[in-house]
This record gives C-alpha cells, sequence and structure tokens, in this order.
C-alpha cells in the first residue's frame, strides 16, 4: 500500500519527472523562469491544477467515453485554470499582475492534460491524488531550480519581487527587503529565451549524469 | 484495489453509431459541463467584487507610493486626474497616462507632478511586459523608475527624453529597450500634456470645490 505510493512519489519527483523525463510543459517552465519567485507562484498553482484535476478525472473516470474523453479532460483542466487564475487575482493580486499572462496558459501545460489521461483516468482516486500531487512537486522542483539558476547567473540576484508576496493588502511598503544582490551584472544571455534551453539542457545533462552515477 | 498503470492509451475502436451508445456520453459530457460552468460562475460571483476591490487599492497604492511620506489630502477633479493637496493650496496633480507601445500593449502609469510641472513620481499601474525583462519598470521589481523624481521638460532638453541607445538621458534594461522607451516617451507625453491643461484643471477643481471634495476614490470613480 504504502509501497506503491512510495514508487507515486519517486516517480514524478526523479524518475519519471515531467520536466526532466518526460519533457513535457517546457512552454511554461522555460518561460516563466526567469525569476525565482515568478517560477516558484506559477509551479505552486500548477501542482494545485495537477491535483485537483486528477481528483476529478478519477472520480468521473467511469463514464469516460472514448469519444469524449479528451474534451472532457481539457474542459476540467480549464475549469480549475480559470478558478486558479481568480485565486490569485484574489489572494495574491499583485503577483498575478505579474505573471497573470502565464497562469492561464497552465491550460496548454501537457502535464496536466498527460496526467489525465495517462493516470487519472484509469487509476482509482487516492492513487490519482498522490501521483498529481508528486507530479507537480516534480514540475515545482524543476521551476525552482532553474528559474533560480537563470535569476543568480543572469541578473546577479535571487528573490526578486519577493516584498510583493508579503506586502499584498497592507497599504505601506515593508521596510525588508528581500531581494539579494550579488555583486554581479549578470549574463544577459541566460535570461533571454536561448539561455533557458540552454539551462535546462545543462540540467538535464546532470540528472542523466547523476542515473548513471548510480548504476555504476 | 488494482495496482496503477502507466501506459499509453491504446487507440479506442470504432463504436457503432448505435442511439444506447451515443446517449450516455451525450449525458455524461452535458452533465459535467453544466458542472464546471457552475464552478466557474461560482467563483466568479465569489470573487469579482474583491478583485475589483484588489484593483483599486492598488491603484490608490501607487499613488501613495507617489505621495510619500506626506500625507496630503487628495481628491479627484476629472475621470483620470487628481489633486495633491486642499482646493485652497494645490500642491500639484496626479494623472493617468496611457502607452500603447509596450512590448506586450497597453502600459498604465501614474505621474505625480507639483504645480511648476516637476516630476514628483511615477509608478506603473498595470502592463503585460514580460517577467524578468520589461518589469523592471515595476518599483517593486527595480529602482529605474525613480531616476523620473525631480526631472521636468525644462531640466534635460528635448532630445534627451529617451533612453541612452537612442541618445537621451535613461537608461534601457539589458534586453528590453522597447519598455523602457515606451514609459519614457509616455512620461514626456504626460508632462507636455500637464503643461498644456494645469490651467484647467486649477480652475475645474476651484469649480466643483463644493460638489467633489472627498478625500478618496469611489467605486464608480475606476
Amino acid at each position: 500500500m504504502s509501497g506503491q505510493y512510495l514508487t507515486l512519489a519517486r516517480d514524478g519527483l526523479w524518475n519519471k519527472n515531467p520536466a526532466l523525463v518526460q519533457m513535457l510543459g517546457l512552454c511554461p517552465l522555460l518561460a516563466v523562469s526567469t525569476t525565482f519567485v515568478n517560477g516558484t507562484i506559477l509551479g505552486l498553482v500548477t501542482l494545485a491544477v495537477l491535483t485537483a484535476s486528477n481528483l476529478l478525472i478519477s472520480t468521473i473516470r467511469g463514464s469516460l467515453d472514448d469519444r469524449i474523453r479528451l474534451p472532457l479532460q481539457i474542459m476540467v483542466i480549464a475549469t480549475f485554470v480559470t478558478c486558479a487564475d481568480l485565486a490569485l487575482q484574489t489572494w495574491l493580486f499583485e503577483i498575478h499582475q505579474r505573471i497573470g499572462l502565464f497562469v492561464a496558459l497552465i491550460v496548454t501545460n501537457c502535464t496536466v492534460l498527460a496526467r489525465a489521461e495517462s493516470f487519472a483516468s484509469r487509476n482509482p482516486i487516492r492513487a490519482s491524488l498522490v501521483d498529481g500531487f508528486m507530479m507537480g512537486a516534480g514540475f515545482l522542483l524543476v521551476i525552482m531550480l532553474l528559474s533560480g539558476i537563470r535569476e543568480i547567473l543572469g541578473q546577479g540576484t535571487l528573490f526578486q519581487g519577493a516584498r510583493s508576496l508579503f506586502t499584498q493588502g497592507t497599504s505601506g511598503a515593508t521596510d525588508h527587503n528581500w531581494t539579494i544582490n550579488f555583486e554581479f551584472d549578470g549574463l544577459l544571455l541566460v535570461i533571454l529565451p536561448p539561455g533557458a534551453f540552454l539551462t535546462f539542457g545543462c540540467l538535464l545533462a546532470a540528472k542523466n549524469w547523476l542515473d548513471q552515477y548510480e548504476q555504476r | 484495489m488494482s495496482t496503477p498503470t502507466d501506459r499509453v492509451t491504446d487507440i479506442p475502436a470504432e463504436v457503432g453509431p448505435g442511439k444506447a451508445n451515443t446517449r450516455k456520453p451525450l449525458f455524461a459530457f452535458t452533465f459535467l459541463a453544466a458542472c464546471c460552468g457552475m464552478l466557474v460562475s461560482m467563483s466568479n460571483f465569489l470573487s469579482v467584487d474583491i478583485i475589483s476591490e484588489n484593483q483599486l487599492r492598488f491603484e490608490q497604492k501607487q499613488m501613495r507610493e507617489i505621495l510619500g511620506n506626506h500625507q496630503a489630502e487628495v481628491s479627484r477633479i476629472a475621470p483620470d486626474v487628481f489633486q495633491i493637496g486642499t482646493i485652497d493650496e494645490p500642491q500639484g496633480f496626479i494623472f493617468k497616462q496611457l502607452t500603447n507601445d509596450g512590448y506586450n500593449g497597453q502600459i498604465n502609469l501614474w505621474i505625480g507632478v507639483d504645480t511648476k510641472n516637476n516630476i514628483i513620481g511615477v509608478r506603473v499601474i498595470d502592463h503585460k511586459e514580460t517577467p524578468g525583462l520589461g518589469d523592471k519598470i515595476e518599483a517593486g521589481v527595480s529602482g529605474w523608475i525613480h531616476t523620473f523624481e525631480g526631472r521636468s521638460l525644462l531640466s534635460e532638453p528635448d532630445a534627451a527624453w529617451t533612453v541612452k541607445k537612442d541618445g537621451g538621458v535613461f537608461d534601457q534594461f539589458s534586453g528590453a529597450t522597447i519598455t523602457p522607451r515606451a514609459v519614457v516617451i509616455a512620461v514626456k507625453a504626460g508632462l507636455e500634456r500637464s503643461e498644456r491643461e494645469q490651467e484647467t484643471w486649477l480652475n475645474r477643481s476651484q469649480q466643483e470645490n463644493q460638489r467633489l471634495n472627498s478625500p478618496t476614490m469611489t467605486q464608480e470613480n475606476r
């Protein structure tokens, strides 16, 4: 029982990591990973949507007919993304001002549809819930790592914009500035789209190297 | 409980057009579409007021940031113009300025000027510029927006009101020139507008002294 969930966790976080192994959801991953805060928030929203859609798809899997399965899954995912978008505007308005453009695009994150299609629509509810959460967590970890690396190398800062996370709803600005500045101007290339591919390629290489190292 | 499988979908077999075969998925689809529709409209119903309140509070917060520490009275004298200070002693104006020259569409700004048309401060109300590149125009992301403070149409020659790349005095961002250029040019246009209209604004604020002296914005003012 618990061993099954452990396997699901290991699959989501490492063995079948949606970004590093399945190469899914690269569009938001590469586009939003310019600063750590933006990347992390998008990763968290993706995790929430993935878990919720897996849960609902698994609940209704009995009535999923081959002819309506795909449109139905997209409809469920779009519903949750819209709700998440509204929730973000309600509770984290200033963050939404910055990454709102990309939140709506979570619908097109293939990870979400892939998990609904290949896992949730043919597995029991609890396993689907764990799978959605773990795959989401795997995506979150990769986007955190990628955006952290890109922000440090590309701009010489870390946690840029973190302040607006904590000043939500208060009128004054807080004294504490969360941004860490390194004495370093940053390599422009890393911030630009090609830099996203290059950094992601390095992460891939590192993961594969670790896997091979373990085997030996 | 069966063990979870993680295999690729089988290609669905051709299903005949039998009546019973069509009705059930159709029913399921309609039912779920209704459920999803209800879920979305319910979340919209629950959040729409809070969101518009957030938008308003965000605009006010940006405006307050321009005012800084001196807690001046602010009153609305036109749909997008606010006067700083009391009606008898105006200290300046804050107005909205819109530009369509951003990298991703509109950029909406607050521009605060004193009565001699020197800039008190500029803030971005909303924009769709690329996170990590163009969004350095936000005060919360970088200090760039503060470079406007204290400047006026007289403090810089006309040609200097653009980014350094075009021979001006304002920094562009590495990787993003279009966004800061759009903001600089919009601020300049705002100053020109304020130079033209300050007289009118002053008169109007005297006239409407009675009607609109509420210090805060109200909902319909958006």
